[in-house]
């Protein structure tokens, strides 16, 4: 039996993100393959009585709670919480193998810990995004304009981080590069993902491309088309997943074009977002009546009845993203979408075969997107056609396995 | 209507003008002039317009001057006056000046206003006696501010105008005040204790042009240096509670010294007279500096040696008994690069072979400190040790301290901000080091973030920026590592501290680094100096490669006027120190 250990930066119960989720699941997969198996969640929650640990559910779902003293570098070590809380805990687990989901929030010397007190257990590290190379919160996004960035660099980072010295940066990087020496196997879930860390540095040996793997569900049958475009939005909803594109979008549509869509948005925390960013959005869905109609968020056991009624998800980040959930999970269930055409969407939705792009944070170009789906409504079927069902959790965790 | 009808018509206005004004607690004193037709014009200054008159007295002069410019009839007259009157609890401003039945109200005059009472009266020449007698017999005056004004009595009880800004002792034993005063420059200045001994701090005293005080006083023409400042260490067995400072004349100001600690930091004092220096005044390059070094040295050496500091040393983990080289690295400010560099050693198999000395050389930081010391070593396990004096020693006193607990046989100076580029690095410099002739100090190349040369040796070089000063000059600075080509060892004319290995008992020999340079300057090509003196060469190494990120730990301090000044007197103490070595220094690497 395999003594696994899973460390996320959060538990799917207590902070909704696809990094989460895909780590949960993988837990729940090891148990279902008979391991030892352990979830370790990031919190913020208040513990009892200053422990580091409570537990969730049941005591495999064990709560670490904690945050890094040190947010550039992602580091944890003024305070006891990885050379001895985390160190008692994974000496009593004693796994085999540690599958990391995440370092931010945690601390970064996790790996320190561990390899020094087992050097032979085996450790993966799933990237999730872009936080080792870009300390503007992982997106690769320029700071003050939230354009596309290309390439990090010492000199071009501090001018997005004016209170970061490119000295700064070049340190920032040589630590995280000294702390990912110890990861045996990197896991990245998308081909576009990678080279990003490859072109920063890493070996690109030292990468698979695997994808998180998804529930084994059937594929939804199409229903019959209606007179409204169904068209829905899953995910969270912050300025850099392009919600307010995709609004805009619709308003460039004059009134008997909008009449063809409906749109469904389920959407977590809008409500933490900026009062700004919430008013902008508030005023265009005001204009845009009930074409749109807000849900909230949503549980993952209500996907299939979403989807069910779904002709087209639309995933219109202005970011690179990385292997967005809601794609894979959109193609488990047989529906094609319509994304940016820019990294991990543009990876995974081939334009006129699974699905359509268009340009990323372009409402116009999008508008065309929406005009094509109306004047060409065989175009849902023919890209659903071409739906290639996602690796499951069950192959995703054997390829893992024969990885290490 | 004729001139004359005019006349008679037109009552006569006359014309009052005050130049120059005296205010004392007790006494006005005013200069100027006025028009009349009376032979025996009458001068007077009331309270106020329906008011008193004053306790007074007036001298008038010929003031020939005023009536040509003013091309007054014949039947008129211009007179100068001196004015004296007790203007006791009185405002100025409220006084109204009666000439020939006219009032004036004194507030619509702009006079110059004087400190001196002397410059008022000083036309008066050969009647001035007699014109203060006058007004001390009228009681106007008394007999003691008499010879204030007339300034002929030599006595101590003469006033010099002054005022003391603060004086105090702070940094524990740092006699501190500054201030300004009118008079030529002053003679001697001592310290005076409870049981009146004195003690002779002139030397630590200077004076020098303030122009808050010019701009004030109106001291235009003058090149008065009103200005003074004074700094001395004491001694543990003297406290004294007064400052004296002593004029040619035998005038004298004093003020008392306020107790009391942490007024001011080391380095508050040290910019305060580095504020006061003009640098660029013609003199300072030859005759200024000497003294400026001195309040320098006052100021930073309260702990010039070593001896009697209670040093703490803590020791994380199981350091190597017997280290090849120990790694002193002086923290200042950022702490966080501990986590960088221990991260980078103990990923060094050869770094089991040598010690890793921290010095502490900011108070500040004490506690986060400790706790990034904690918390490194709890990480990753690797040993190092810290020295803490309690206290900032500077660059080179906190070198010397981190050398005086090292055990290695070798010594390297390091600073926080660098790190190596690979493995190996120490021993194969030490391996180096042993077959070089005369090996004194052996320095490497470092690189900053984006690979362009930081340091590749350093040579004495003038620069216009510092006038008389040899500057260490880095060559190379700045251009791509791969562009310069270099011998793989070559005996330069310095090294940087920043990095730099050698023999510790040679160190100790040359008595380590000089603690009068200020804030990291010229420590390093003092001790080359030294090295070079002892017949010891410095080689360059340029197989090797380190990372300085030399802007980093630069930033620490402050930049600005005053840093600029201290890197001139640093270098100008250099001067001083090594005269013709440094031109010796350079012939030989031509």
């Amino acid at each position: 039996m395999n003594k696994v250990l899973i460390v996320a930066h959060g538990h799917p119960e207590l902070n909704k993100g696809g990094g989460e989720q895909a780590a949960y699941n993988l837990f729940q997969e090891c148990l279902a393959q008979g391991d030892d198996a352990y979830f370790l969640a990031r919190t913020d929650a208040i513990p009892h009585g200053g422990a580091a640990f409570s537990c969730l559910g049941s005591e495999r779902e064990i709560l670490f709670h904690t945050t890094h003293d040190d947010e550039f570098l992602f580091s944890n070590i003024k305070t006891r919480h990885l050379w001895r809380d985390f160190s008692d805990l994974i000496k009593k687990i004693n796994p085999d193998v540690i599958h990391f989901h995440h370092y931010f929030l945690l601390g970064i010397e996790m790996f320190q810990v561990v390899k020094q007190l087992m050097p032979e257990t085996k450790i993966t590290l799933t990237l999730h995004e872009y936080y080792g190379i870009c300390a503007n919160s992982g997106l690769m996004l320029k700071a003050k304009t939230d354009k596309l960035c290309y390439k990090s660099g010492t000199l071009a980072c501090s001018q997005c981080l004016p209170t970061k010295s490119p000295g700064d940066l070049f340190l920032r990087k040589e630590y995280i590069m000294q702390q990912f020496d110890l990861i045996d196997q990197f896991i990245s879930p998308s081909q576009f993902l990678k080279q990003r860390y490859v072109d920063w540095g890493l070996s690109a040996e030292k990468i698979a491309v695997l994808e998180n793997g998804q529930p084994e569900v059937a594929s939804l049958p199409l229903k019959t088309q209606g007179t409204k475009v169904r068209l829905t939005y899953i995910g969270q909803i912050n300025r850099f997943k392009g919600l307010d594109v995709l609004l805009d979008a619709l308003l460039l549509l004059d009134r008997n074009e909008r009449a063809d869509f409906q749109l469904d948005i389920h959407g977590a925390n809008f409500s933490a977002q900026t009062s700004d960013f919430q008013k902008s959005i508030a005023t265009k869905l005001k204009r845009l009546g009930s074409t749109v109609c807000m849900h909230g968020s949503y549980e993952p056991h209500e996907l299939a009845s979403i989807l069910e009624d779904t002709d087209w998800v639309i995933v219109p980040s202005v970011w690179w993203e990385n292997s967005p959930m809601v794609i894979q999970e959109s193609l488990n269930y047989g529906r094609p979408l319509i994304v940016s055409d820019i990294g991990g969407m543009a990876e995974k939705v081939k334009h006129m075969h699974n699905g359509l792009q268009f340009r990323a944070g372009k409402a116009s170009s999008l508008m065309q997107t929406l005009k094509l789906i109306v004047s060409e409504p065989e175009l849902r079927d023919r890209c659903a056609s071409n739906i290639e069902k996602p690796l499951t959790i069950k192959q995703a965790y054997s390829q893992i396995k024969s990885l290490i | 209507m004729s001139n004359d009808a005019l006349k008679e018509n037109t009552p006569f206005q006359p014309q009052v003008h005050i130049d120059l004004c005296h205010f004392s607690n007790e006494l006005t004193l005013l200069s100027g002039w006025f028009t009349h037709q009376s032979q025996s014009p009458e001068l007077e200054l009331l309270t106020n317009l329906d008011g008193e008159s004053l306790n007074q007295h007036w001298l008038s002069l010929n003031r020939q001057d005023v009536e040509e410019v003013l091309q007054l009839n014949d039947d008129t007259s211009c007179s100068g006056f001196i004015w004296i009157g007790d203007t006791t609890g009185l405002d100025p401003s409220c006084l109204h000046i009666m000439v020939e039945g006219s009032g004036f109200p004194f507030s619509g005059f702009s006079p110059q206003s004087v400190i001196e009472m002397e410059t008022v009266i000083s036309v008066l020449g050969d009647v001035k006696e007699q014109f203060i007698s006058t007004a001390e017999e009228l009681s106007i005056i008394k007999s003691k501010e008499s010879t204030e004004l007339v300034g002929e009595l030599s006595t101590d009880s003469r006033q010099v105008e002054h005022f003391f800004d603060h004086c105090f002792i702070t940094d524990s034993n740092l006699v501190h005040f500054k201030g300004w005063l009118l008079h030529a420059q002053p003679e001697s200045v001592f310290l005076i204790d409870k049981e009146g001994r004195k003690l002779d701090c002139t030397s630590s005293f200077m004076t020098y042009y303030r122009a808050d005080i010019f701009n004030k006083l109106q001291m235009k023409g003058s090149d008065l240096e009103a200005g003074f400042i004074g700094v001395y260490r004491l001694e543990a067995d003297f406290v004294p509670v007064e400052v004296s400072i002593h004029f040619a004349d035998a005038t004298r100001i004093k003020s008392n010294i306020s107790n009391g600690e942490g007024k001011i930091t080391k380095l508050e004092a040290l910019k305060d007279l580095l504020n006061a220096v003009d640098v660029h005044a013609s003199h300072f390059f030859n005759t200024g500096y000497p003294v400026v070094l001195e309040l320098v040295n006052e100021i930073w050496q309260g702990g010039e040696s070593l001896d009697g500091l209670e040093a703490e040393i803590k020791t994380y983990g199981t350091v190597t008994p017997d280290p090849k080289v120990s790694l002193v690295i002086p923290i200042y400010g950022r702490y966080d690069f501990i986590q960088h560099q221990i991260l980078k050693f103990c990923r060094d198999p050869d770094f089991s072979n040598h010690e890793i000395i921290y010095v502490l050389d900011d108070p500040k930081i004490e506690r986060e400190f400790n706790i990034a010391c904690h918390g490194v070593y709890e990480t990753y396990k690797h040993a190092f040790k810290t020295v803490y004096a309690g206290e900032n020693l500077g660059f080179a006193g906190a070198n010397n301290l981190g050398v005086s607990v090292a055990s290695g046989q070798y010594i390297l100076a390091l600073n926080s901000d660098v790190l190596p580029s690979n493995q190996g690095w120490l021993t194969r410099l030490v391996t180096k080091f042993n077959t070089l002739d005369d090996a004194g100090i052996l320095g490497t190349k470092l690189v900053y973030e984006d690979n362009t040369i930081q340091h590749l040796g350093m040579s004495f070089e003038h620069d216009a920026y510092y006038p008389g000063v040899w500057m260490n000059h880095h060559p190379n600075k700045g251009i791509p590592e791969p562009l310069v080509f270099a011998d793989k060892t070559t005996a330069v004319e310095a090294v940087t501290g920043a990095c730099m290995l050698m023999k510790k008992d040679f160190f100790i020999k040359l008595k380590g680094f000089d603690t009068r340079y200020v804030l990291g300057d010229f420590e390093d090509s003092d001790l080359c100096l030294k090295c070079h003196q002892h017949q010891h060469k410095i080689y360059l190494d340029s197989e090797e490669k380190l990372f300085h990120l030399e802007r980093l730990s630069q930033n620490l301090v402050d930049s600005g006027d005053w840093k600029f000044k201290l890197t001139i007197l640093n270098g100008l103490y250099q001067m001083q120190k090594w005269g013709n070595k440094i031109s010796e220094v350079k012939r030989i690497h031509e």
